[in-house]
């Protein structure tokens, strides 16, 4: 077997880092897939870092990784209402270069819904396990974590891809 | 913050005792009332929405059941949340099918 020279370059903003920082998978998706940020992604995350909470620890997980990150600027060319600057530059920066966006906020997917591809962080769960790198049962233990804060949109995220990832 | 009048009748009993509350941490008695119930109200959506949100996203009603208790922005959403990780997860399956078939390690 080969590591995949080409990997797939996904653009990622905050919540969906910190997702995958709490359940300290980071390491493992950047083996499969580049993770793209804007420098404002960077920057939210070291701001987070500074608290002890656990968006502070989950973004001083995911800042270990900083290094490997495709860090890009980006111009905005499109401004979507109602969303922050940052969440536009990472619209058009996933516009520009075709790319999937990764975010887990809610109103910021919805949003941008069929203007380009958005996906929940829960994505590189199920891509783990069917790829072979991540058990079932450890994924669906990960998935419990990633449920966090016990709100009703978590909720049916969480109840969704249990049951996407027990048909595996 | 936008806000409306609410009356409600309250018991004299309960009105002393949210006098004595009042004295005793030198707080508004109107105010009190206002944050105590904020977060009753608060933690009580949240509850009551967990069980709906758990009942749609496992089938067992519908959008239209959902519209017609807590109306269409809420019904909108939790649609969009469900067809959305259903999305996310289906693609990721696909994804690392791909990369299987294709021998990549990590």
């Amino acid at each position: 077997m080969e590591e995949d020279s080409e990997k797939k370059e996904y653009v990622f903003d905050t919540s969906a880092l910190i997702s995958l920082g709490d359940i300290k998978v980071i390491g493992e998706v950047l083996k499969l897939a580049e993770i793209v940020v804007t420098p404002s992604i960077v920057k939210e995350l070291e701001e987070f870092a500074k608290y002890d909470d656990e968006y502070g620890k989950a973004s001083k997980e995911v800042l270990k990784y900083k290094d490997k990150f495709i860090v890009k600027n980006t111009e905005i060319k499109e401004s979507i209402e109602y969303i922050q600057t940052t969440d536009n530059e990472l619209y058009n920066l996933a516009k520009t270069q075709s790319s999937t966006l990764i975010t887990d906020d809610i109103k910021f997917s919805r949003h941008v819904d069929g203007k380009i591809d958005t996906q929940f962080s829960t994505l590189f769960l199920t891509l783990l396990v069917s790829s072979g790198h991540l058990s079932k049962e450890k994924a669906l233990e990960l998935l419990e974590k990633l449920r966090g804060i016990r709100n009703w949109r978590n909720n049916i995220i969480y109840l969704a891809t249990k049951e996407e990832l027990e048909k595996l | 913050m936008e806000t409306e009048q609410f009356n409600i009748r309250m018991p004299k009993e309960l009105v002393q005792d949210l006098d004595i509350i009042s004295k005793l941490l030198k707080v508004n008695k109107s105010e009190w009332v206002k944050t105590k119930l904020a977060e009753e109200v608060h933690e009580e959506k949240n509850k009551l929405l967990m069980e709906l949100s758990t009942l749609y996203a496992k089938g067992m009603i519908g959008k239209r059941k959902i519209e017609q208790l807590v109306g269409k922005d809420i019904a909108d959403e939790m649609e969009f949340i469900k067809k959305k990780a259903i999305e996310s997860a289906k693609k990721g399956i696909e994804i690392g099918r791909g990369l299987r078939k294709k021998g990549v390690r990590i």
